[in-house]
């Protein structure tokens, strides 16, 4: 079994370490580079069209206080002291992938099994394990809503409930469910969003292949 | 005539690129609830009901989704019963509350509860509108024609046709026990109906 975790964490990581090597263009010729660069260009315009839909105030969100979960593995996992409120930047992690998504949400209940197997790939490497945390926000939902939600989809990373829809406040447009942020620490205590999507993640090894390459890049 | 060919490709290239960045751009940033008309923030209640716990409720039969009808009096003394009187197929708040209520059948068994869901949309609109949410557990009902009698019947049909976001909690005998016309904007608390039915 373990000899298996082994080969799986090894081919995940073989997987980030070739996508890094085709997006820096090592060990490439001219035409090549210049080939990967346009197919990059190409994939990246559409997502940077999906960026631009959603406005972040990351000062805003930074400054929100939400109800700390009530669970001790979630807190532990979010490396939170006691306290019964807290701000997503005192989650110790690097980067923080923030879930925005409701109960209610029937794209959210479909791509619940997507987001599971997102934070499965990251828990199998330790480098991701401990510099990618996530977190789900509830909005609109009570605590009450939120647990069945993590019930029927055996969510194994906290959810918060965001009843008052708080994190709305650090939108500039309606909230659509569900939407995925991406926080970097940049120092104690502040974070800046580096990476928004709008709508379902389909794909959890793609996506965390952007958000690989976002982390990495200048911009992240 | 060379160079006007060059050209041509490199722009006929470049119109290409931006046709797929278009296309592409179009799929990923489609909003999250894409087919949701948005109705603006509305009169929270627009009509009076004078059902309250205790009354009998008004017996109905309406057809469904699936096809045959459902009459409220044919659970009597058999299950209770949770009507969930939703405004319209395709609006923010209804288009949620349904495939809440889908990922909580657990909790309506736990108490004997059948939940019913009715709208006045006539049975093409409800079939397109929960196809998208799913596979529903409980049965859909189209209140259409006439047009929101049974909305009518429990007092809650809004001055626009439309009925109210209401949920009417039913016990085994026909008795209401817990009436809540909720402000149609917004989406009433699962643990408050919850704690209702815990109450029968």
């Amino acid at each position: 079994m373990a000899q298996v975790k082994r080969c799986l964490n090894q081919w995940v990581v073989k997987l980030f370490l070739e996508s890094y090597e085709s997006l820096i263009g090592a060990n490439m010729n001219k035409a090549n580079v210049l080939m990967v660069f346009f197919i990059g260009l190409m994939l990246l315009a559409p997502e940077l069209v999906t960026s631009q839909e959603l406005t972040v105030n990351s000062n805003v969100l930074t400054n929100l206080k939400f109800d700390a979960p009530e669970n001790l593995a979630d807190k532990k996992y979010l490396g939170l002291h006691d306290g019964p409120t807290f701000k997503l930047p005192q989650i110790r992690a690097k980067f923080i992938i923030i879930e925005i998504f409701s109960m209610y949400c029937p794209i959210c209940q479909r791509d619940a099994p997507v987001v599971n197997e997102l934070h499965d790939l990251i828990l199998k490497v330790p480098s991701l394990r401990d510099n990618i945390k996530i977190v789900g926000i509830g909005v609109g939902n009570t605590p009450y809503e939120v647990s069945v939600f993590k019930k029927k989809f055996n969510v194994s990373f906290p959810l918060i409930a965001d009843d008052n829809f708080l994190v709305q406040k650090a939108l500039t447009e309606n909230i659509r469910t569900p939407t995925f942020l991406v926080g970097k620490l940049v120092v104690d205590g502040k974070f800046k969003i580096v990476f928004t999507k709008v709508g379902a993640i389909k794909n959890a090894g793609e996506f965390l292949k952007e958000l690989v390459t976002v982390s990495n890049s200048p911009r992240g | 005539m060379r160079k006007i060919h060059s050209v041509v490709v490199v722009m006929s290239f470049i119109g290409l690129w931006q046709l797929l960045a278009l296309s592409l751009s179009w799929g990923a940033s489609v909003p999250a609830d894409s087919s949701i008309y948005d109705p603006g923030k509305l009169k929270a209640i627009d009509s009076s009901t004078k059902l309250k716990a205790g009354d009998i409720a008004p017996d109905f039969s309406l057809p469904t989704l699936s096809g045959g009808p459902i009459t409220l009096s044919q659970y009597l003394n058999k299950k209770n019963v949770v009507l969930s009187f939703v405004p319209a197929a395709w609006t923010p708040v209804c288009s949620q509350q349904w495939p809440g209520y889908n990922i909580a059948k657990d909790l309506f068994d736990k108490y004997d509860a059948q939940l019913i869901g009715i709208s006045v949309d006539n049975i093409p609109t409800l079939h397109a509108w929960t196809k998208e949410m799913g596979d529903l557990w409980f049965p859909v009902a189209s209140d259409f024609w006439p047009h929101g009698a049974v909305a009518k019947k429990y007092g809650i049909l809004r001055s626009n046709g439309v009925s109210e976001r209401a949920l009417f909690v039913i016990d085994k005998k026909g008795v209401i026990r817990y009436v809540d016309v909720h402000d149609i904007n917004s989406m009433p608390k699962l643990e408050n109906l919850i704690k209702e039915l815990k109450k029968l």
